[in-house]
């Protein structure tokens, strides 16, 4: 199956399969995302959603068909072309010993600069820029240790930005942390959608969150994608139990009408 | 319990640390110039660095003690930075050129060398271990790279292979020496890392080595950096990172084997010089590496003096000294990380 | 004054007028005239010049890493030398300052520092460590030559010559192969017929059962391997301050089954004089130990001998 290309997507796959050596994890997948939106990717342990979303980062390589960006196949651009207009977040960062909150966001800047390390008015800008819109100006100068769980990840975040991408890529970036902090990142990927204009894609496991900050979703079942679309046409009973084997109560968020759910059992 | 509010490490102090160990390393060569088995008195010392002083003491201090000195510090130099290169790109704080097959290609390249070719012309020993540094990466690189798929060079597996391949080069090495003639042995004492016999020609041959691949050793500190991230952000960032690592791996190698040309293996420096650096000024290259040099260059020179100076006319060699003060270091960081 | 030495001055003024020129295993040294101040980096080339009547100015008698000192007959003629450090690495700095004319190196153990060597004094290199009977009576000829007493050294062959011929009478005709060898707390090393000793003693009159394995002149062999070869006498080199392997084999019966064991005829010597000397005093102590053990006769060894 041959589609043209879709310029107009930020990202989009044709045909992709993705395998480890001989076990194909996603066979054949089409899709594309919205330009402008916050989508998520959710689905059950093991569906391929952060395998997808590696991919769509090309973190991985491809088994077949290809990741488009607007249009050109991801493998063919040159990778720091692709750093200045995509970040991803992997999960679980690390960062080597006795690095500054700041020094870290000026990794974002790799991108933008040559061989040698110059560090031009605009790539300042755009790490006090980074700094701010996280709210880690007053912790630029601390070491990463020193900070609690939330506010390192508000520091890999603003490394991210400081790419100054259209695309951010978000791998469960609320895992491990307590759900202040997980509220606190989800509402800052959401702020830089909405004031930014950026296009935002994450893989979350947390239904209720995904909902309540995406405006599409994108579910997975066994490498396929079962359903995408706006909240509340995506979360169905239906699909909870498809996808998810729960039984559960779907009421509307008396904040924001969107659905709530509710598990009860399990369908098996 | 109180959390810094600054930065622990900064660029003003890892200009501080360095100030203070160039300095050291000033004082300790001025000082290597005036101690050795022959008593030399300082003011003679000084005049025949000038050009004046008797005719033993010049020939004392500038033909056999400056071109040891400076063999010292640039060799002590270059495995310190090899030893950071290849624990950036490894991410193991273990990896040093001896983990990477480049110790043990070069210990059995001599030993063969030796053996084969008893009538080789002097000078040719260095030259067999270097080629046996590379033949030993060469085949540890080989072992170690995934044909399939995207061809990547995996750092575990990298030290895995590189530990499996140095034992068993090592094996063949002693099966070699079991079957060698009396006397391979104390030809063999360049293996245990020795700067003795060190002349200007030396000097010359490590020295174009030197220029290019430390500035060149700076130059890839960034792209450590962003190595020492991980492979996914190290791609996130834009960076390619099969051939970053293969590139700051060759020139990591390119350093251990231009510097065991010059002083033999020696032990221990590789690790120790860029652990100690790390300690005084954190992990980004852009300040480890240049600490980790001097730190390398200032642990050979001391090594280097105290075997000239402990127990004349019997020369330690430096190696032996280095290895005592980093053996025990590499066990407590085992347990550490074990 | 006899006349023999009036020649020897005469010889020794002839050849300071035409200088002098020595092959050596890295090509030919010139002379302008003998050397007078030599520093010696092998006990070889200390026990011949001694015997040639000229005392190093420095030697490498340190006992540092493998090297055990200089052997105990050359011990108390070598007390007064100043040491230049080990042989694998003589320090620099002292033989510059002895300002010698002369070193004389190994041609293999400092072989790499051959270079060094002949920027601090005119140096000749020899197969000491690796070398023969034949080799080593060259080299004493060769450095009788360097030192401008060639006629001494040839006198000396001369002598040796002589002893050996006389010694070669003590040999009993006919008497068993013997297998020679070193031992070491951890090794037993059979010396063929083409090495140093192996070679000295078949000079003698005696015949090694042994020759060499490929191109190895020397080689370990097993408690079982000796077993197999089961020679009628044995010879051993060990050293007295060390524990040889055989001490624990003795422990073993197929030790008493064999048939040197059995006959009494198992000789032990100072392996440090047997095989590190190697230079004219040397072999004379060890023409005088062969006679005096009583293996040249295959008699039961003297007390002397017997080892522990």
């Amino acid at each position: 199956m041959n589609r043209p290309p879709d310029s107009s997507a930020p990202l989009s796959t044709h045909d992709l399969k993705l395998a480890y050596g001989t076990s194909v994890i996603v066979p054949q997948l089409n899709l594309s995302l919205k330009g402008g939106e916050v989508t998520s990717i959710i689905g059950p342990n093991g569906c391929g959603k952060s395998t997808l979303l590696r991919a769509l980062a090309r973190l991985r390589p491809v088994s077949g068909g290809d990741v488009q960006l607007y249009g050109q196949a991801l493998h063919s651009l040159p990778s720091k072309e692709v750093a200045r207009r995509l970040a991803i977040l992997p999960q679980g960062p690390t960062a080597p010993e006795g690095l500054s909150v700041e020094e870290l966001v000026w990794f974002g800047r790799h991108p933008h600069q040559g061989r040698f390390p110059v560090r031009r008015p605009q790539d300042r800008e755009a790490v006090d820029w980074a700094l701010a819109q996280t709210g880690m100006t007053i912790f630029a100068r601390r070491p990463l240790e020193a900070l609690s769980g939330g506010q390192r990840q508000r520091a890999w975040i603003a490394m991210s930005l400081a790419q100054q991408t259209e695309i951010l890529l978000l791998d469960e970036p609320t895992t491990y942390l307590d759900l202040s902090h997980q509220l606190e990142v989800l509402q800052l990927a959401q702020r830089l959608n909405r004031e930014q204009g950026k296009t935002v894609v994450m893989v979350l496991h947390d239904l209720n969150q995904a909902v309540r900050y995406s405006d599409e979703i994108i579910a997975m079942r066994g490498g396929e994608i079962y359903a995408q679309g706006r909240p509340d046409e995506v979360l169905t009973p239906d699909l909870l139990a498809e996808v998810f084997g729960l039984k559960a109560h779907i009421l509307a968020d008396p904040d924001t009408g969107r659905p709530h759910i509710i598990p009860y059992a399990l369908t098996r | 319990m109180t959390t810094p509010l600054g930065a622990r490490y900064t660029n003003a102090r890892a200009l501080g640390v360095a100030g203070v160990l160039a300095a050291l390393t000033v004082v300790l060569a001025v000082l290597a110039l005036g101690l050795g088995a022959v008593a030399t008195p300082a003011a003679q010392v000084w005049a025949a660095l000038w050009g004046g002083g008797d005719d033993l003491t010049r020939q004392l201090v500038l033909d056999l003690r400056l071109p040891r000195v400076g063999v010292s510090l640039l060799c002590g130099a270059m495995f310190a930075a090899s030893g950071a290169m290849m624990q950036g790109v490894i991410r193991n704080p273990l990896a040093s050129p001896d983990i990477i097959g480049v110790g043990a290609g070069a210990g059995l390249a001599a030993t063969v060398f030796l053996l084969a070719w008893p009538a080789a012309p002097p000078g040719g020993l260095p030259w067999a271990a270097l080629a046996g540094a590379w033949g030993g990466f060469g085949l540890v690189l080989l072992l170690s790279r995934e044909w399939r798929g995207a061809g990547g060079l995996h750092p575990v597996r990298l030290a895995l292979v590189g530990v499996a391949v140095a034992a068993a080069l090592g094996a063949v090495q002693q099966l070699v020496l079991v079957r060698a003639p009396d006397g391979l042995g104390s030809a063999l004492t360049f293996l245990t890392g020795t700067v003795y016999g060190a002349d200007a020609g030396r000097l010359l041959s490590v020295l174009p080595w030197a220029l290019v691949l430390l500035p060149a050793a700076l130059l890839l500190s960034r792209t450590l950096d962003v190595l020492n991230l991980g492979e996914d952000l190290a791609t996130g960032l834009g960076t390619r990172v099969g051939p970053a690592r293969l590139l700051s791996l060759g020139v990591g190698v390119a350093l251990a084997g231009a510097a065991v040309t010059g002083a033999g293996i020696l032990g221990f420096v590789g690790l120790l010089a860029p652990h100690l650096a790390r300690l005084l000024v954190g992990a980004k290259h852009g300040r480890m590496l240049p600490v980790s040099m001097l730190l390398g260059a200032l642990l050979v020179l001391a090594a280097d003096t105290l075997g000239r100076a402990l127990l004349p006319p019997l020369e330690v060699p430096a190696g032996i000294f280095t290895t005592l003060v980093g053996a025990p270091y590499f066990l407590y960081l085992l347990k550490r990380t074990a | 004054m006899n006349p023999r030495f009036l020649f020897l001055c005469g010889l020794t003024a002839l050849s300071s007028a035409f200088g002098l020129s020595v092959k050596h295993e890295r090509g030919s040294l010139e002379l302008k005239g003998p050397a007078k101040r030599v520093v010696a980096l092998e006990y070889s080339f200390v026990d011949t010049l001694l015997a040639l009547g000229v005392t190093p100015v420095g030697a490498a008698l340190g006992s540092q890493g493998g090297d055990r000192g200089a052997p105990p007959y050359l011990r108390a003629l070598s007390a007064k030398i100043p040491a230049t450090g080990s042989r694998a690495q003589p320090s620099l700095e002292i033989m510059l300052s002895l300002r010698p004319d002369l070193i004389l190196a190994d041609a293999f153990v400092q072989g790499e520092i051959y270079p060094q060597l002949a920027k601090l004094a005119p140096t000749a290199a020899f197969q000491s460590r690796r070398g023969s009977l034949d080799d080593l009576n060259a080299q004493t000829l060769a450095i009788g030559q360097l030192v401008g007493r060639e006629a001494a050294a040839r006198q000396l062959l001369a002598d040796q010559q002589a002893l050996m011929r006389k010694a070669k009478v003590f040999s009993k005709k006919a008497a068993p192969a013997f297998v020679a060898a070193v031992v070491t707390p951890k090794s037993f090393t059979v010396h063929s017929n083409q090495s140093f000793v192996g070679s000295f003693l078949e000079a003698l009159g005696r015949k090694n059962a042994l020759g060499p394995k490929g191109d190895q002149t020397q080689y370990e062999v097993s408690l079982e391997g000796l077993v197999a070869l089961n020679p009628q006498t044995l010879v051993l080199f060990a050293a007295p301050d060390e524990t040889p392997i055989t001490q624990e084999w003795k422990k073993n019966p197929l030790w008493q089954k064999l048939s040197a064991v059995q006959r009494g005829r198992v000789y032990v010597f100072d392996r440090d004089d047997w095989t590190r000397g190697r230079g004219p005093l040397a072999l004379k102590l060890m023409v005088a130990q062969a006679i005096e053990s009583r293996l040249l006769q295959d008699a039961a060894p003297s007390a002397a001998f017997r080892g522990q």
